[in-house]
Parts: C-alpha cells; structure tokens; sequence
C-alpha cells in the first residue's frame, strides 16, 4: 500500500472478475461435484500463487504479501464466481 | 433495405447517425492538439515503467483500430461459415439447398483417458477464469481483451473435443451472438462520454491526458482502477480510465465472433 492509501485499482479487477465468473458460470451446464470444486479452488489458488500479484499491487488485499510472495486475487474470484454462476443456474 | 425496416432498424440507424457525427466531429476538434509521438505523459513516464511499454501505451490511447480489428474477425466468421460450411450452415436464404449429412457427434466416455475424463472439466473451468484474469490485468501488464477472448474460446473448444455434443461449457447461438453485440456495442458506447464532456469521441475521461474532462466524470471512470505507481523517483498516481472497460467489451467481441465459428462448425447452424 502506497503511502497508506487505498487505491481502488488493486480491488476493482477482483470484483469484475467475480462478475464475470458469474456470467460464465451460468454457461456451464455439467454436474459439478463437491471434488471437481475442491479441484479448481485448489489449483486456482496454486495458480495464482504462481502468477504473483499484477503489476504496481501494494496491498493484502491486492494479493500482495511480501516482495517475491503474492497471489492473483482476481484468478481465485474468477473461480469462485463461475462456480456461483453454476450453483445459480443449478443442474439444467 | 429490409433490415432497415421496423423499430431495430430505427435504431440502427439512430446509432449510426451519432456515431459517425461524434467521429467526424472529433477529427475535426483533433486539428493543432496531436503531438508526434504518443503523448506527454508517455515521454515523461514510458521509460521509468519500462517492464511494459505496451501498457504504457495503451494507458494513453486505444482507437478504433482494435474495434475494426475484431469487426475483422466477425467478417472473417461469416465469410469462412458460407464459403466452407455452406450445408452446416443452413440459413433462410438457403432452404431450398439440402442440408450436409454429417456423421452426429459422437461421446465415448470410455475413449478418454483418465486423466482426461476427470481432468478435462476441471481444466475448462481453470481455462475461463484464467481468460477472466488475463482481461483483468490488461491494463497493467501484457494481454488484454483480444487475449481473452481466444482463451475462453479456446476452453470452448477443449471442452468440445473432451465431450462432444454434451460440451459441459454450453455457449449456446443465443448467448454468443448476444455477448459479441454487447461487446462491439458496448466499445463503441464507451466513447460516449468522452464525446458529450471533452467533443473527443472515445477520449479516455478516467485517465484524462489533457486535463479537459469534468471532475465528476473523471472520478467515475478514473478511481475505480486507480494504481500507485511506486517508482525509484517516487510514487505517482495513475488510471487506464475507460481501458479495463474497453477490454472487456472487445473480450467479449471475440468470444462472440470466435465462439460462432467453432459454434457453426461443430455443431451446425440452424434458423428454427
């Protein structure tokens, strides 16, 4: 974080991520099982560790932890919004 | 001219009729305000962010090129369907031609492997939101919506080959055609705002280069992607503005144009 400020860029690609998810998720039209969810969540997680935070991202909120340790918070919200996106269109 | 007739084609042309007066007006505003080079901004600030020039860039200015650019691919999508999958693609124009006879799609579960059968689903999922982040981080590091868009399509397609015509990612015609007219719709309204408050159709009023735009509008557009640049000369504050915006339309462009074509060919195209 940046002199202390919250700066709204390193949350708002998260939250369009989450929507976006959703909107995807609507599309998914296979039973998802509590293992397949387990799956993505953990590899997603894995991933993101992997990716690192996005450029010029300060803050624990951004997915920064320390130089070098970070996540991508918006592959994780992405993930759990196309899993909510199918939770909400059920098992069509 | 039939399209043209009735209240979309009112609409239509309404559109148009706007559209291009907010262009032609802004060229015409554009006489004595273009520097050589990219801007100001870019010159005092490329260098210092130099891990990624194109960001930098793409901070200034994105024009219409990448709008035709994806126009592009929709031509290309309508051309290739006609050309070579004239039979798939029945439409009303040609019902009086028989129809291809194709063998249907076929899904052995038994002929996947393993791996595939347990890890395929789970490695589509991972795919859509690897392109939903990779849309996400555009305006600060490489990709963007174009990126995206092939992505998602591209878990599209794994999917339809891993499970055929019981594709567990159902972008159905509807959903295809609606999300690629959000998109090139929505690119081109984004200019809007930057037309009515500066005359400049599509200036970026979030990051607002020439300090012309209202406050009001460049708070909206500006500070939900604001970022501190934290430099060895010190911290600065930027803003994409309407960039992360325009991403994700032109994402959702090429899923559309990108997603018919696999869509027309995988699984055929019918009016009724």
């Amino acid at each position: 974080m940046a002199g202390g400020v919250i700066v709204l860029g390193e949350i708002t690609p998260s939250i369009i991520a989450f929507i976006l998810g959703i909107l995807f998720g609507t599309q998914l039209a296979h039973k998802i099982t509590k293992r397949i969810v387990t799956l993505v969540i953990v590899f997603s997680i894995v991933g993101a560790l992997l990716f690192g935070t996005f450029t010029f991202t300060y803050s624990i909120y951004g997915g920064y932890i320390m130089p070098g340790l970070g996540f991508d918070i918006p592959l994780i919200t992405a993930t759990i919004g196309i899993i909510i996106g199918k939770l909400l269109r059920g098992d069509k | 001219m039939e399209e043209l007739k009735g209240k979309r084609g009112i609409i239509a042309v309404i559109a148009l009729l706007i559209i291009s007066i907010g262009i032609l007006s802004s060229l015409f505003e554009l006489a004595g305000n273009v520097r050589p080079g990219i801007s100001q901004i870019y010159n005092a600030l490329a260098y210092l962010v130099a891990p990624n020039n194109i960001a930098t860039w793409v901070y200034d200015w994105r024009g219409f090129d990448t709008l035709l650019e994806t126009a592009v691919i929709y031509v290309g999508a309508v051309v290739s369907a006609m050309a070579i999958g004239r039979g798939v693609v029945q439409m009303k124009s040609y019902k009086q031609e028989s129809l291809l006879q194709s063998k249907p799609l076929e899904f052995r579960l038994e002929s996947l492997t393993v791996i595939l059968k347990y890890l395929g689903l789970p490695a589509a999922i991972l795919l859509l939101s690897y392109g939903i982040m990779v849309v996400t981080a555009s305006s600060t590091s490489g990709g963007g919506g174009f990126q995206c868009g092939v992505i998602m399509t591209a878990a599209y397609l794994l999917a339809a080959i891993f499970y055929g015509k019981d594709n567990p990612i159902r972008f159905g015609k509807r959903f295809l055609i609606g999300i690629g007219a959000v998109g090139l719709g929505g690119y081109i309204l984004l200019g809007l705002p930057g037309f009515l408050a500066t005359r400049f159709w599509q200036y970026n009023i979030g990051a607002d280069i020439w300090g012309i735009a209202p406050p009001i509008l460049h708070f909206i557009f500006g500070d939900p992607f604001r970022l501190s640049l934290v430099l060895k000369e010190g911290v600065f504050f930027s803003s994409p503005g309407i960039i992360p915006l325009i991403n994700i339309a032109e994402a959702f462009n090429v899923i559309g144009a990108i997603g018919l074509i696999y869509f027309a060919f995988i699984y055929g195209w019918q009016e009724e």
